[in-house]
């Protein structure tokens, strides 16, 4: 919920000071514990998406853990639900259902942790690989579960396209980091094209689908705006603190890129 | 290194990553206003007192907790 | 004139396998779902693929899994290509486990199982050079060391996933890559000598 950069302006201070006289000191002691108090309650995300698409990598990116939500292995058939220490404090919880759409047998019984779980989140995050043309089951899961269980899916549902790195024609820049301009255009065609796909199966305007790549740490704070936003009244408690794309590029960009982008 | 050394691709690549603070900078004030949002409904009170400085009560918020 | 159909979920390149294979020109999108009609081509395998000079019926469909309005709206004519079969070549992508889209799409192409074309059934595992960790031994144009024990287990996991509804046998489950020009052979005699056989 924090972030790492303290920036400290004169003005604010001022103003700070002005607010806690209007508070008064025992007021603003007491709104600090009820502060206090709130962090102790963990934001829940639900990490939905089929098997492989990268739901785990996703979570560690886009909050800096540094692999502390471990890739479930396939066929799982329970849902994994982990409490996180936050390494800037505060705990975050995460739920990985289990992969979808591996099998019509297996996800009939997943039917049912779906039911259990998905109301009780606070956000849901719905990752897609990128480089699939296929949407029908995504559809389907999307509508027939996530929208019948949730019922206000517009509210706390984020879609995301993950992988985008590997999407054609495959020319993905190591030396900086970042995709190339040819890359680019591609990635902003498909992501048109998922967003017509996904509102026309639900009849819904779909809000946004962000795109980013976990591996590569590219467009974290794009998709973590997403899921701060949508998870309402409890965004605040999450943290802004993504894994650092620069520090994938090469050693001798590193420096360089560190000074340029201030 | 420096931007003489590189090309047409490179440079425009700069170009997007310099995008980059302005994205946390998004992430910050959505959670900001999530914050706003979690005051006005939890802690009433106190909301009507501070609403006008709403803003530094945020900045204060990150850098103390 | 056997007939060749060729089926698979959107994006695991029936078509480029068609050019390949054929040595075609259709058009193919690397974004979008492109082919949108069942495309009928009569010819031979390429002479760097094949010896014999059997003229084959190619039908490349358009992918299931697109979107449920194309879907429906592909059905009938990709029903008809199934069972007009005389070898059913299903595509995969190799670096992907879900498998419901197929299960599906064959459970409503033969009728829950009931209804069968008198054809043999190929699977193609496609784009293997993308297999984690995507070392590609690009020097000797084949799979790394590491990549080829995933290969083999992805190929047997298609199989468990893919035999409870379509009749394919483990060694008709054919890994390649059309991009590299890479288990092309293996394929094409992996369908032809099914048609032999039938002789």
């Amino acid at each position: 919920m924090f972030s790492k950069q303290n920036p400290s302006f004169p003005e604010h201070h001022k103003s700070f000071e002005k607010m806690r006289g209007l508070l008064g000191d025992t007021d603003f002691r007491k709104l600090r514990r009820l502060v206090e108090d709130e962090l102790k309650k963990p934001p829940r995300v639900a990490v939905i998406g089929k098997s492989g698409v990268g739901k785990s990598t996703t979570i560690n990116a886009l909050f800096g853990l540094d692999e502390k939500v471990s890739h479930t292995t396939h066929g799982t058939t329970e849902e994994k639900q982990q409490t996180i220490d936050l390494p800037e404090g505060g705990k975050l919880s995460v739920v990985d259902m289990p992969g979808l759409g591996e099998d019509i047998e297996l996800d009939r019984q997943y039917q049912e942790i779906y039911r259990r779980v998905l109301p009780e989140a606070d956000v849901v995050l719905y990752v897609i690989q990128a480089d699939l043309k296929a949407l029908s089951d995504d559809q389907e899961i999307l509508r027939e579960i996530v929208q019948n269980i949730m019922g206000h899916l517009k509210g706390r549902l984020v879609i995301g396209l993950n992988q985008v790195d590997r999407m054609s024609p495959g020319t993905w820049n190591t030396r900086f980091n970042y995709p190339s301009p040819e890359q680019e255009d591609n990635i902003h065609r498909r992501c048109h094209n998922i967003q017509d796909n996904l509102s026309d199966a639900l009849g819904i305007k779909v809000d946004q689908v962000e795109y980013y790549s976990a591996s590569k740490r590219y467009r974290l704070y794009e998709l973590l705006s997403a899921v701060i936003k949508s998870a309402g009244k409890v965004g605040w408690k999450l943290p802004i603190n993504p894994s650092d794309a620069i520090e994938l590029a090469d050693e001798e960009v590193r420096e360089f890129l560190r000074k340029e982008i201030v | 290194m420096n931007m003489e050394e590189l090309n047409q691709d490179e440079l425009a690549i700069i170009g997007k990553l310099r995008t980059l603070p302005q994205a946390q900078q998004k992430a910050i004030s959505v959670s900001g206003e999530s914050f706003t949002e979690w005051l006005k409904t939890n802690v009433p009170l106190v909301w009507d007192k501070v609403s006008g400085y709403i803003d530094s009560l945020w900045q204060w918020f990150k850098s103390a907790l | 004139m056997p007939t060749l159909a060729i089926f698979g979920q959107t994006g695991t390149g029936k078509t480029s396998l068609s050019n390949a294979l054929f040595g075609l020109d259709w058009r193919t999108d690397d974004a979008i779902s492109c082919t949108q009609e069942v495309t009928q081509h009569n010819g031979a395998f390429i002479n760097t693929l094949s010896q014999g000079d059997t003229t084959w019926q190619l039908l490349d469909t358009p992918g299931v899994g697109e979107s449920k309005s194309a879907d429906e709206e592909h059905f009938r004519e990709i029903y008809d290509a199934f069972h007009s079969a005389d070898v059913v070549l299903w595509v995969r992508q190799a670096d992907t486990r879900t498998f419901k889209v197929d299960q599906e799409s064959i459970l409503e192409l033969t009728n829950k199982r009931q209804k069968f074309p008198n054809a043999h059934f190929v699977i193609a595992v496609n784009q293997i050079d993308k297999v984690y960790p995507e070392n590609w031994d690009t020097v000797n144009n084949q799979p790394s060391v590491e990549q080829a024990v995933f290969i083999s287990e992805i190929s047997d996991l298609i199989l468990h996933r893919m035999s409870p509804y379509l009749p394919v046998e483990r060694h008709c489950v054919i890994p390649c890559t059309v991009s590299r020009n890479y288990g092309l052979v293996e394929l094409v005699q992996a369908i032809s000598q099914i048609h032999h056989k039938e002789i």
